[in-house]
């Protein structure tokens, strides 16, 4: 076995996170820092609105006319209501284009990587990466990180008109701006721990819970439904406690931030009312006429705000926790991968006439060690139809996945009309593998692979040859018929026999079947071998089976157990 | 409403909670009301009272005790609030979970296909966390909303009658007609984006577990643009929520510093004195505290009444069979007769099965054959009570199948199908489904005879080993023989096999028929009854019988 690189089902580390996530932001970069700005401004706005409140109560012990005071306020409230929704909508625009530009960057880069990677990766995994892992970026682009310039900008901001005002109340209110973090951060820490201890416990329970409710017919038929009920009822029990103790923690959190808050505001009014008595031997804090009630409000009316910023922070926090873990669900797409598939072939291929293919000593090792095949030899006539012979295991699927590259070349050489395939056959030939994949359209659709250029004529002689005319009659809506859901209403055999048709239909020279008749009762298989071989004229054909009716049917046969050893694990695929 | 009434009476048992968390919740806003109107009538006093020099005078210690008792007070109260709360809530939500299950049960496989199982599945669990919203975030918001207004409203009418219509109006219309105006848009906006999620989830997984197709012809590209437009179209969905979310927010922002100025300035004009027009202004500003949380209740709203809607639906779901009032006993002989049966499936028009008679005596082996989709695994069904027949009888030894209860009448049978289904847990819960006390020894008898007790010997915790999806994997043929093993363990009557050998190697495929016959010959009255196409299982069958269009010929 070859020393292995680093392969990509390691967990990456913080750093590789931390710049996969910086990489993402480049896509709503600039609308996070206009909302980021925006942020600040409403702060700006929110003080004038403030100043001029004040000014208008000040109006009203004074007995001057307070109305000129209210309308400024009420206009920079207006404003300020304007730069507020502004800076929230600025901020989810750059996450809904992070989001569609890493989902789409996510796509492109599994096709680039290929089955073999989406194999190795549970393939509910993969799509829930692409959904759940996507959208759980959400909160990280669209609040949290455009709020952080947002926490430094906006005390500065209130800061100076309140130093202006009064430094006794500006001090006190700088004095209790770095104490909060601390606390939070303490509170914080042993929130994240507590909620990374239970993380998989927690996702084990969600799990087991889907697990049963899908395996209900199986449940029924053992009449075990009503005793897996306790399991999952101590299940739930289970994941309240451990989510409330997680709960407990992050509220604890937000209760201190409020407390803090709240003993400043406090601190603020005390002061403000002693100087507005004529109690407070410090009035010359406030400058030269001393404490008068237009000061005063404008500080009460600012200091709860002063806090505000700090206290969607701590709404959001969970949100980069969330980002993070996202972010490495979906890092093995993004990890620059070593050359373990032979992607894009380097002289691209096309295939305008069946070929002849040449295995020569060829050994196949997955990245996890498996072996697929070892020293394997055989030649194949162009033309010819070719059975891949012998018992479960031997490396009869990996013999066809190695021509599309789905399978690792370890050892050994491919020669194609003589030529020694440096690339892979993608694009270029028909391939059927033991699970067909039924697709979310129109059963048209499923045999087009959604390609609008396919013809009538084509796709009905497919569909003759598979045997998909044999059921057709039965669907009310024919070729239209809506698919998906894994074949909504068909049986196995019917989606195989559309994948056959898929196969016949589009013009490949070269066409892989593996195990084209596992579901097909004897008769069927035997219609369908008779149909199959004159519609394989001119192609060349590998068909990798246990059938007998294949093997008799076959110009050739390469029996597997013969030419090499069989690997010692069993192999599924 | 009508739809969320009943999760309101399911939340019962935890009522409690609910009140206290409503309660604080109240309190909590009471008391950000309190501060509020105190701190701004206590300054503007004591502004009065230092111009006209009268400050000694001034009672400063009741009104800032009042303020600091205020500020504290929310502190505590708010966390208290929020434990009550969530505690409420999880309790509620563990117990829909349950409900969910309950209901769920009895409705598979004849409501719940298969096919589309997974789907619905994750559709009712986020139709279970969707209804969160309606403990959490519709009736404790309401309550604390409601109890503050009642609150401003007496201490407006009583210090500046004025300032009541105003204040009162414009809070009305945030708290009543906003949240209104929200569900109402919010309503479609949410279907757009269920509707458009779930296009993107099918085209994500056809790209995902299709890609090795989708390579091979060249069709991935096209895929791509495929998911590109739905994932697009899912986008502009939330762009349009989040429209709504900002018109709703930007209003709310305004309105609340509109009936701070609107409380002073009627006030003053209704001639209150200033510390008591500022005392309504900031009434005003702290009542408007409460509107926000109603607003994001009323966009919400729409997805908590469907998710309930359908949880009903599913809740009203007749099974398809059900037990008989006053079941029969287990009768003594196991001989199995069907006469004449027929089943359509629901929501089918070509009959699965139409017609069809047998007889499986004690100790007989009768094996069926037929194209794929000519009826054989309806049989099996019917047989299970899966699904109701439209017509015909199934009777074990004289007595009709529909006369036992449920539970007896799938004791008389042991399946094995080629799915051959395991849990995702350990080997030994996945063998004591079939029966929960079985010992030890047991367990490995059953394993041995099904051929399945040297793999598991080697698995790394033997038993105790976890199998499916969220453990170890074990392969097609493996799963088989574990599932045999499962279904000699329950020990039953008859064994109904359909399609057990389907996919396996020949050599594995004798070795499971070894096992077969092995078990068969323990007790000479068990009758097995075969649905295959593989010519080395109907070697072993002393009938063979074959299956078209719904019907058996000899």
């Amino acid at each position: 076995m070859t020393a292995s690189p680093k392969t990509q089902d390691q967990a990456p580390t913080k750093a590789e996170i931390k710049a996969l996530m910086r990489d993402w932001t480049r896509a709503g970069a600039n609308l996070s820092r206009l909302g980021s700005l925006l942020g600040i401004l409403q702060y700006a706005a929110f003080a004038g609105f403030a100043a001029c409140a004040a000014q208008a109560l000040n109006a009203l012990i004074t007995g001057q006319s307070p109305w000129i005071a209210l309308a400024s306020a009420l206009g920079l409230a207006l404003l300020r209501a304007g730069l507020q929704a502004g800076e929230v909508r600025a901020g989810q625009e750059a996450a809904l284009r992070i989001k569609a530009d890493v989902r789409q960057r996510a796509a492109k880069a599994l096709i680039a990587k290929g089955p073999s990677f989406a194999e190795r990766h549970d393939s509910g995994a993969l799509s829930s990466a692409l959904m759940e892992g996507v959208e759980k970026l959400d909160g990280y682009f669209g609040r949290y990180k455009p709020l952080m310039p947002v926490i430094m900008g906006a005390p500065i901001v209130l800061l100076i008109p309140v130093f202006a005002t009064s430094w006794i109340a500006g001090l006190v209110l700088l004095i209790s701006l770095p104490l909060l973090p601390l606390f939070m951060a303490l509170v914080g820490i042993s929130a994240a721990k507590a909620s990374k201890d239970q993380m998989h416990v927690l996702q084990r329970l969600a799990g087991r819970f889907q697990d049963r409710l899908g395996a209900l017919e199986t449940l029924n038929a053992f009449n075990a439904a009503a005793r897996e009920r306790e399991g999952l009822a101590q299940g739930a029990e289970d994941f309240r406690l451990r989510t409330m103790k997680v709960l407990r923690l992050a509220f604890l959190s937000s209760a201190i931030l409020e407390f803090f808050a709240a003993l400043s505001v406090a601190a603020t009014a005390v002061y403000v009312g002693f100087s507005l008595l004529g109690e407070w031997p410090l009035a010359a804090g406030t400058g030269g006429e001393g404490m008068t009630l237009a000061k005063g409000a404008f500080l009460l009316i600012i200091a709860p705000e002063f806090f505000m910023p700090l206290r969607r922070f701590s709404a959001a926090y969970h949100d980069r926790a969330d980002a993070e873990a996202a972010a490495s669900v979906l890092y093995p797409l993004f990890a620059q991968d070593e050359a373990e598939e032979r992607g894009a072939p380097h002289t691209p291929l096309t295939l305008h006439t069946a070929p002849s293919l040449r295995f020569h000593s060829v050994g196949s090792v997955y990245s996890d060690g498996r072996r697929g095949l070892d020293n394997l030899s055989f030649d194949v006539p162009a033309g010819s139809i070719t059975a891949l012979w012998g018992p479960s295991g031997v490396g009869k699927s990996t013999a066809l996945k190695l021509l599309l590259g789905y399978a690792p070349l370890s050892e050994g050489v491919i020669e194609i009309d003589g030529q020694r395939l440096n690339g892979t056959l993608v694009g270029q030939a028909a391939w059927m593998g033991q699970r067909p994949r039924l697709f979310h359209g129109s059963l048209e659709d499923n045999i087009a692979l959604f390609d609008p250029g396919l013809n009538a004529q084509r796709r009905d002689e497919a569909a003759r040859i598979a045997g998909v005319m044999d059921f057709l009659p039965q669907l009310e809506a024919g070729f239209e018929t809506a698919l998906g859901e894994q074949g909504s209403g068909l049986s196995g055999g019917q989606g195989q026999r559309i994948a056959l048709a898929r196969a016949i239909a589009l013009d490949k020279k070269l066409v892989l079947l593996d195990e084209p008749t596992a579901h097909l009762d004897s008769d069927s298989e035997a219609r369908f071998l008779a149909a199959l071989k004159p519609a394989m004229a001119g192609r060349t054909v590998l068909i990798a089976t246990h059938s007998q009716a294949v093997r008799e049917m076959a110009d050739q046969v390469i029996d597997f157990t013969a030419l090499t050893h069989a690997p010692s694990r069993e192999i599924h695929g | 409403m009508k739809d969320l009434w009943p999760f309101l009476k399911m939340a019962h048992p935890d009522r409690w909670w609910l009140r206290l968390g409503a309660a604080l919740a109240a309190l909590t806003v009471l008391s950000g009301l309190g501060l509020m109107a105190l701190s701004g009538w206590f300054i503007t006093a004591a502004g009065v009272a230092g111009l006209a020099g009268a400050g000694a005078a001034f009672n400063f210690f009741f009104a800032s005790g009042g303020v600091r008792g205020f500020a504290m007070g929310r502190t505590a109260l708010r966390y208290g609030e929020r434990i009550a709360t969530h505690e409420a809530t999880f309790r509620i939500l563990a117990r829909l979970r349950l409900w969910v299950f309950d209901i769920a049960a009895p409705l598979a496989p004849a409501h719940i296909s298969r096919l589309r199982a997974g789907d619905m599945l994750s559709r009712v669990m986020q139709d279970v966390d969707a209804l969160d919203t309606l403990y959490l975030r519709l009736i404790t918001p309401v309550i604390a909303a409601s109890a503050a207004a009642l609150v401003a409203s007496i201490l407006l009418a009583v210090f500046a009658p004025l300032a009541l219509p105003g204040v009162i109006g414009v809070f009305l219309l945030c708290a009543v007609i906003l949240p209104r105006l929200a569900a109402h848009f919010g309503r479609d906006l949410g279907e757009a984006n269920v509707t458009s999620a779930a296009a993107t989830r099918a085209e994500a997984q056809d790209l995902v577990a299709g890609l090795a197709e989708l390579k091979a012809y060249g069709a991935a590209e096209r895929q791509l643009a495929r998911l590109t437009t739905v994932s697009d179209q899912w986008i502009n969905a939330q762009r349009r929520m989040a429209h709504l979310g900002l018109i709703n927010a930007a209003l709310l922002g305004f309105a609340s510093p509109l009936a701070f100025c609107a409380g002073i300035a009627l006030a003053t004009l209704g001639g209150a004195s200033a510390p008591l027009a500022a005392m309504a202004g900031f009434i005003a500003f702290g009542l408007f505290e409460t509107a926000a949380p109603l607003v994001l209740a009323g966009e919400v709203l729409g997805k908590t009444q469907s998710a309930a809607k359908r949880l009903n639906a599913l809740a009203i779901t007749a099974p398809a069979v059900e037990d008989p009032q006053r079941p029969a006993s287990v009768p003594a002989h196991w001989d199995l007769d069907i006469e004449n049966l027929s089943l359509t499936y629901p929501g089918t028009s070509l009959r699965a099965l139409n017609g069809v008679s047998l007889s499986l005596k004690e100790g007989e082996r009768v094996a069926i054959i037929g194209e794929s989709g000519s009826g054989k695994s309806s049989l099996i069904k019917a047989l299970m009570g899966f699904y109701a027949p439209e017509g015909g009888t199934m009777t074990l030894g004289g007595t009709p199948l529909s006369a036992l209860s449920l539970t007896d009448r799938r004791d008389r049978f042991a399946l094995v199908d080629q799915r051959a289904e395991l849990l995702s847990t350990t080997v030994r819960a996945n063998l004591r489904l079939a029966k929960a006390d079985a010992s030890e020894d047991e367990l490995w008898q059953a394993l041995e005879l099904a051929r399945a007790a040297d793999f598991v010997r080697a698995m790394p915790d033997g038993l105790a080993t976890w199998i499916g999806e969220q453990g170890r994997l074990v392969s097609g043929g493996q799963g088989r023989r574990l599932a045999l093993a499962r279904a000699f363990l329950k020990d039953a009557p008859i064994l109904l096999l359909d399609e057990p050998t389907e996919g396996l190697d020949p050599q594995t495929e004798a070795d499971f028929m070894i096992a077969l016959d092995q078990w068969l010959s323990t007790d000479p009255r068990r009758s097995c009854l075969m649905i295959t196409h593989r010519k080395a299982l109907l070697t072993r069958a002393q009938r063979v019988l074959t299956m078209k269009d719904g019907r058996l010929i000899e």
